[in-house]
């Protein structure tokens, strides 16, 4: 039967059928009932609706088993998932005769599956894999496994599928009006995950009409070596009267629909507010135009649950972060023995930040557990980053639960050419990963271009028996150190050359290996880069943030080889090298550099300006009255006028705190001229834990002159009126940001009053407003900026 | 009803929304040289501390009245303006999400290293993340309710707005079990962790072309 329906997928269009529920609901079915009893009950009502899909020119008709999975029955307190399934599939056989297919349809569980939820991947496996079994019994020509917004649910219900038949399968994700399904999955995401994983043909259905689902259809066409699936509503839901309308006609359906067959799709069908006219239409403007073909037979990319990463030896070389690797990282180390995973997740934020594009993940260490440690580091990942990972471990039964567990296609690193080959292969093969192809074998490393020429031909071409295509095959052109090996650099790039240029294979290196035991590691590293993007290298396994391509002149001779011993690039890195020019220095005075660092909010060179200005004469009461002062009034102009929002001027005032820190002893008692030191007490009231904009306020302050005493948040009245007395504080910032926190502000002003402390109150934070601090006879700032005006005012 | 728990939410932060709430203005604010990059660190690592969990709870309604509604569980919200956002629900959805306590405690210690801009990207990105996946259970919900002929208002209503008291917090609390995502209550019906959110949308008939 497969290979009928790709022969007929190769010349026409296969037709599918429209919205079932709504046609139930017309011949009776009550709102809220389940779906697959009320079919079970009423055969006559859905057979009658298969058949008016098929009389309306549909090729596949569904089974009316979206919800038959046993979490969704399990809801209408029905147990016999396999019976259930088997009795609906054989009343659609029977309806529409032998001449139409007969999908078994599965729909999401309404569960969430490992990582993204509490439901065990193996465990969801299994409810599909009951599901399947009812549907194959009833005789199903077909498998169609629809409406999944989420990627590993449609991995946990195919995964079922493939373990239990070799029937066609079609996967359809529901990809939201922003171009993502609600996990957040891309349509060309999901394909490639989804056809490397073995499905037979990928696409969309529902939540988009077919003008929107049109984009999408588009864009995976060119990433597609199978069929493409659409199925899409009747348009957009639009809200009319309080109830939800899909008001699409049948022949503006078409219309669109036609659009979507032209730019690639290749089954079509209706969910959604579509009914057999919908069909009908759709049906006569296909007759009118030919199907596109597939046109690839391999993919090099990989994928994590939300993004791709295509593997061109056209674009330039991608970057596999290293940092996730416990060798030599002790804090690592011990966290995954203590199966946290908060570092990683770190290391993981940061190399994407540097510039990595794929992210290894490698957890060997003495006293972990691959088995378990591996899987959870990789769930981790798939919520927390959208790069695609390397699973890089040597440990079989861990690799397996890796690769069965994580969310999109991976690339293994490594399979060698040693005795675990075959069965890393078949992995690879099960799971469409992609695979890193280290030319070893059991003699060990092999020194020469010609030796690991051998290895990665034997790699190739075990790979192609187990029905792997060269273009999932990344060489590893293993790269040894320069230090040891004076040839090391000149056979690593032959390697890169001869796979790049006569195998067309992608390629790969592990950058830093190179320059073990010598200076200047980056130079070195950065050179050979170059060296290797000129031969076409495809990836580097580095650390990002350290990886800037070079070209110099004694680290390329070294590398090919023509510096014997290393003698001239280890004179060039021992030479003292003239000191580049300070530029900043040049174009701008230090009383510039230290009022544009205020004005930027830079933190980190505040203190280095202020020394340049000292050492130029500036005294330190000069600094801050000539130019912190005016700059930080700067800033506040810019944040008044939403020139500057909230982080600048905050880094504004840290610029200044950080100043203050280093000048505050070199200045004299009263330096601040009109502003004297006033001493000005904060606190957030008491039940309320909202204090970072009481914190903004807080450094304001001090940046103006103010000596803050800052209490905290949830304070009691009691220990602010104590703080007034204690410091003979003249004024009392107090914030809330809740309503029912708010109404403790009155409880400080009227104890302070009844206790005839003379200070004055200003008041802020989200719910509190003019008119509510005046009623209290309390001023209000709207935020830092005002805040520093108004104690300015109070203090005078 | 039991309430839907979401243990392992992953949604993508939305950048502008995160830019909004800091204040930015896409016609006047000018952000650029190495804040700019720094800003965009601080946002991508927040999300490093981010735990995004969530619940949700269908409850039919008996009836909606003039100042009150009544669902079947026997709950009653006391409030015009909600009972004129729900007018001719059938059901309600009462969904919660918190950003967990790690980005919380992150931000206090940041802040007390007087590392504030920091805090405060932090800060902006939790709120508007937890925020995010509020919307994220409403469109799961919403795709769900449409395959039952049903659809869910994608506005939202939340206590502590117009006379809805603030203090039914505490009933949504309860009724989401937002105790089993790691979620408490002070007495002053404040959440914690801080970034947690709660709201409540109607859910009414979809209709079909016929």
């Amino acid at each position: 039967m497969k290979n009928i329906i790709k022969k007929r997928l190769a010349k026409k269009f296969l037709i599918l059928d429209g919205a079932t529920g709504t046609e139930l609901q017309k011949r009776g079915m009550p709102q809220g009932a389940c779906p697959e009893k009320w079919c079970l009950d009423n055969p006559a009502a859905i057979a009658q609706v298969s058949r008016d899909y098929v009389h309306s020119g549909s090729d596949i008709i569904y089974t009316c088993t979206f919800g038959g999975n046993p979490y969704k029955l399990k809801e209408y307190g029905i147990f016999d998932v396999e019976a259930v399934n088997e009795r609906l599939a054989r009343i659609a056989k029977k309806s529409v005769g032998p001449s139409i297919l007969v999908a078994g349809d599965i729909g999401p569980t309404g569960a969430f599956i490992e990582p993204f939820g509490p439901i065990k991947f193996d465990d969801a496996v299994d409810s599909f894999k009951r599901q399947v079994k009812g549907l194959l019994n009833g005789g199903v020509d077909l498998f169609v496994i629809e409406t999944m917004m989420d990627i590993q649910e449609a991995r946990a219900a195919l995964i079922a599928v493939k373990e239990m038949t070799n029937k066609f399968v079609m996967v359809t994700m529901t990809i939201e009006k922003n171009g993502r399904t609600l996990n957040g999955t891309d349509p060309i995401t999901a394909l490639i995950t989804l056809q490397s994983l073995g499905a037979d043909a990928v696409g969309c259905n529902c939540s988009a009409g077919p003008k929107e689902m049109d984009r999408f259809i588009k864009a995976m066409k060119p990433f597609a070596m199978v069929p493409i699936v659409a199925k899409p509503n009747a348009g957009l839901p639009k809200l009319i009267h309080g109830s939800t309308v899909f008001d699409m006609t049948p022949q503006q359906f078409a219309r669109h629909a036609k659009d979507i067959a032209k730019h690639g799709a290749n089954i079509l069908g209706g969910c959604c507010g579509t009914t057999p006219e919908h069909i009908q239409a759709l049906k006569k403007v296909l007759a009118d135009i030919k199907p596109q073909p597939v046109q690839r037979t391999s993919l090099s990319a990989l994928t994590s649950a939300r993004a791709y990463v295509l593997i061109d030896k056209h674009q330039k070389p991608l970057i596999i972060g290293e940092s996730i690797n416990p060798t030599r990282r002790k804090a690592l180390q011990q966290e995954l023995l203590d199966e946290k995973t908060a570092l990683v997740r770190e290391l993981a934020k940061t190399q994407e930040f540097d510039g990595a594009e794929l992210l290894d993940v490698n957890v060997g260490a003495p006293g972990v557990d691959e088995k378990k440690a591996l899987p959870k580091v990789l769930g981790a990942l798939s919520i927390f980053s959208s790069l695609p990972l390397v699973i890089d471990s040597s440990d079989i039964v861990a690799l397996e639960k890796a690769l069965r567990l994580y969310p999109g296609r991976a690339l293994i690193n490594s399979i060698s050419a040693e005795k675990k080959m075959q069965p890393l292969l078949k992995l690879a093969s099960q799971y469409g990963a992609m695979f890193i192809a280290l030319p070893l074998s059991h003699k060990g490393v092999p020194k020469t271009f010609l030796e690991r020429k051998k290895n990665i031909l034997t790699l190739i071409h075990a790979a192609r028996k187990q029905g792997i295509a060269k273009a999932n095959i990344v060489i590893d052109a293993l790269t040894m150190a320069v230090s040891s090996l004076p040839k090391a650099g000149f056979e690593t790039l032959q390697t890169v050359r001869f796979c790049s240029h006569h195998l067309k294979c992608p390629t790969v290196v592990g950058l830093s290996n190179i320059s073990f035991g010598l200076p200047e590691r980056a130079l070195l590293n950065g050179t050979f880069f170059a060296l290797l993007k000129k031969q076409g290298l495809t990836m580097a396994i580095a650390n990002p943030g350290h990886l800037k391509e070079a070209r110099n002149k004694e680290a390329q001779n070294l590398l090919l080889n023509r510096d014997k011993e290393a003698r001239d690039y280890i004179a060039y890195c021992t030479k003292e090298k003239p000191h580049a020019p300070n530029e900043k220095a040049i174009v701008s005075s230090p009383k510039d550099l230290v009022y544009n660092a205020v004005l930027d909010g830079n933190r980190e060179q505040i203190k280095e300006f202020i020394i340049m200005a000292e050492n130029e004469g500036m005294s330190a009461e000069k600094i801050v009255h000539e130019v912190m002062i005016p700059a930080i009034n700067k800033v506040g102009e810019f944040f008044e006028q939403k020139r500057y929002f909230l982080p600048q001027l905050v880094a504004s005032a840290e610029a200044m705190n950080r100043a203050f820190d280093y000048l505050e002893p070199k200045l004299a008692k009263k330096v601040m001229g009109d502003i004297p030191k006033t001493v000005v007490i904060l606190a957030t009231v008491k039940g309320d834990i909202h204090d970072i904009g009481k914190n903004i306020v807080a450094l304001m302050l001090k940046n103006h002159g103010f000596q803050v005493v800052d209490l905290g948040r949830d304070v009691s009245a009691i220990r602010i009126l104590h703080a007034i007395k204690e410091h003979k504080s003249p004024i009392v910032g107090l914030s809330a940001l809740m309503t029912t926190t708010m109404v403790n502000m009155p409880e400080v002003i009227t104890l302070a009053k009844e206790q005839h402390l003379q200070c004055r109150f200003m008041l802020g934070g989200a719910v509190v407003t003019k008119d509510y601090a005046q009623s209290l006879g309390a001023e209000y700032s709207k935020d830092g900026v005002e805040a520093v005006s108004v104690a300015k005012r109070l203090s005078q | 009803m039991k309430s839907i728990v979401f243990p392992a939410m992953s949604v993508l932060p939305n950048i502008p929304n995160i830019y909004h709430a800091l204040g930015y203005l896409k016609e006047k604010t000018l952000v650029k040289g190495v804040l700019g990059k720094e800003i965009n660190r601080y946002i991508e690592e927040a999300q490093g501390f981010i735990e995004l969990k969530g619940t949700a709870l269908r409850l039919n309604v008996i009836e909606i009245a003039h100042e009150q509604i009544l669902l079947k569980n026997k709950t009653i919200f006391k409030s015009a303006a909600l009972a004129k956002f729900l007018k001719g629900s059938t059901q309600v959805l009462l969904f919660g999400a918190t950003a967990g306590q790690a980005i919380m405690d992150v931000i206090a210690q940041k802040s007390k290293e007087q590392d504030l801009t920091r805090a405060v990207v932090y800060n902006a990105v939790a709120g508007e993340m937890a925020d995010e996946a509020l919307t994220w259970i409403g469109q799961y919900m919403h795709q769900q309710l449409l395959r039952e002929g049903l659809a869910l208002d994608n506005r939202r209503f939340s206590a502590g707005y117009g006379d809805f008291n603030i203090e039914y917090q505490k009933v949504f609390w309860e009724l989401l079990n937002l105790k089993d995502i790691g979620v408490s209550i002070t007495k002053a019906s404040l959440l914690v962790p801080e970034k947690s959110v709660t709201a409540l949308s109607g859910i009414r008939a979809s209709k079909s072309s016929q």
